[in-house]
C-alpha cells in the first residue's frame, strides 16, 4: 500500500478538524493511486479523475465518520466504491460490439501460453469492463490493491466466504471474456479452475 | 488438513492470515499433495499475470505532477463549495425574514403578551412598592395608581447583521376601584 508510512492518526485527526493542510496531505499521497483504481473500475479517464476529487471531498465531510479501524487508504477506497456504484448506477451501460469482440478473439498469437503483460493489457481492461460490478470490484482490490480477503469483505461489507465465491467466478467470467488464447492461469491451467 | 480443507482456506493461506496451527497443517498437506501445491501454484501465477496487467493498464493514465496539482485544487475548489456555512439559529432566522420586509420591526404580539405578563405576575412586589395606593375616599371608591416597565425588544438589520435591542418603557395606570359595601 502507497505511503502508508505516514501518521495516520494525526491525519485522521487533523481531517476530523477540517484542517485544509491535511486534505493536501492526503491528495499527495493517495491522489496517484486512488485516480488509477477508479479507473480501473470505471474504464474512462475523465470519469476517473471525477471520482477521485469526489472521493477527497466526500472524506473530507465524512471523516468524522473515521473511526481508524482500516487504514486511511482502505477507507478512501471503501468511499470511491460506493461512489463508482452510484455513478455506474446513473449511467447508461455501454452495448458491446459482438463483432468487435469476435475479431479481437480471432486475433492470432504468436505465444499463447500464459498471459503476456505487455500485450493483454488492453484485452484484459475490456474484458474487466464487462464484468458484473461486484466481479470486477473484487478483481481490482484484490489484484490491484492487493488486499486481503478479510480486508476486501471488510471493505464490501460482506463474508470473506461472499469474496472468495466472487473472486473465483469473477476470474472464470474473466477467462470466458479473454481471447481463447490468453490463459490467466499459463498453459494448462483452466482445468483446475473447475475443480477448485 | 485434507485437501477439501486446504482448498477451503487457500487465500488465506496465500494471505498469511491463518494461525500458526494452521499455517503448519497447511505446510504439512503441500508436502504431501501435489495438486494443492499446483492449486497454490495456479493462484500465484494468476495473482502475478492478473496485478501485473492491471499495473500497465492503470499506469496509462499515469498522473505527472500537474496533474497531481490539478487534482488538489480541484479537491480544494469542490470542498469549498460542498462545505456548507455554520448553522444559524431557528430565532436568527425568523428575526432576519422578518426585518428583510422592514428595517426595524417591533414584535407587536410577543411584546404584549409579556407585558400583560408583567403586569399581572411580575408586578405585584413592585407594585406594593412604587404604586400608591391612594387615600380611601370616602365614598367608597379606592384610587389606583400602578407604575410598571413595558419592555420593547426590537431587531434592526445592518448589512449582514442583525442587532436586537431590549429597551424598557416606564408606563403609569390611574384608575379607581369601587369598593363593595
Amino acid at each position: 500500500m502507497a505511503q502508508m508510512d505516514m501518521d495516520q492518526e494525526k491525519l485522521a485527526a487533523a481531517l476530523k478538524a477540517r484542517d485544509p493542510a491535511a486534505m493536501q496531505q492526503l491528495v499527495e499521497a493517495f491522489g496517484q493511486r486512488l485516480t488509477r483504481s477508479a479507473y480501473l473500475l470505471c474504464g474512462n479517464e475523465n470519469e476517473a479523475q471525477d471520482l477521485a476529487q469526489d472521493t477527497f471531498v466526500e472524506a473530507f465531510r465524512s471523516a468524522h465518520r473515521f473511526q481508524g479501524r482500516s487504514s486511511v487508504y482502505t477507507w478512501l477506497h471503501s468511499i470511491l466504491l460506493n461512489l463508482t456504484r452510484h455513478y455506474r448506477r446513473k449511467r447508461k451501460k455501454l452495448i458491446y460490439d459482438n463483432e468487435l469482440a469476435a475479431q479481437e478473439i480471432s486475433a492470432p498469437e504468436e505465444h499463447p501460453s500464459a498471459l503476456d503483460v505487455d500485450c493483454a493489457a488492453t484485452e484484459l481492461a475490456q474484458a474487466l469492463q464487462r464484468l458484473s460490478e461486484p466481479h470486477r470490484e473484487v478483481l481490482v482490490l484484490r489484484y490491484y490493491e492487493r488486499l486481503q480477503i478479510a480486508e476486501i469483505a471488510q471493505s464490501l461489507g460482506v463474508s470473506p466466504g461472499t469474496v472468495k465465491s466472487r473472486v473465483h467466478y469473477a476470474i472464470q467470467e474473466m477467462q470466458k471474456l479473454l481471447p481463447a488464447e490468453m490463459n490467466l492461469f499459463g498453459a494448462g491451467g483452466t482445468n483446475e479452475m473447475e475443480t477448485k | 488438513m485434507n485437501c477439501q480443507r486446504f482448498q477451503k482456506e487457500l487465500y488465506e493461506y496465500l494471505d498469511e492470515a491463518l494461525s500458526p496451527a494452521q499455517m503448519a497443517a497447511a505446510k504439512a498437506h503441500l508436502l504431501e499433495c501435489g495438486a494443492c501445491r499446483a492449486s497454490v501454484r495456479r493462484e500465484q501465477q494468476l495473482a502475478q499475470s492478473l496485478a501485473g496487467a492491471l499495473e500497465q493498464n492503470a499506469e496509462t493514465i499515469a498522473p505527472d505532477a500537474e496533474a497531481r496539482r490539478d487534482l488538489a485544487q480541484a479537491v480544494q475548489r469542490k470542498i469549498a463549495a460542498a462545505v456548507e456555512p455554520a448553522p444559524i439559529p431557528w430565532w436568527r432566522c425568523v428575526a432576519m425574514r422578518l426585518t428583510a420586509t422592514s428595517p426595524v420591526f417591533t414584535l407587536t404580539p410577543l411584546l404584549t403578551a409579556l407585558a400583560l405578563a408583567w403586569f399581572f405576575f411580575g408586578t405585584h412586589q413592585s407594585t406594593t412598592e412604587t404604586s400608591r395606593m391612594a387615600e380611601r375616599p370616602t365614598t367608597g371608591a379606592v384610587l389606583v395608581n400602578v407604575s410598571y416597565c413595558a419592555p420593547n425588544y426590537t431587531f434592526q438589520r445592518q448589512g449582514n447583521m442583525v442587532i436586537d435591542a431590549l429597551t424598557c418603557e416606564a408606563r403609569v395606570v390611574n384608575g379607581s376601584l369601587l369598593a363593595k359595601n
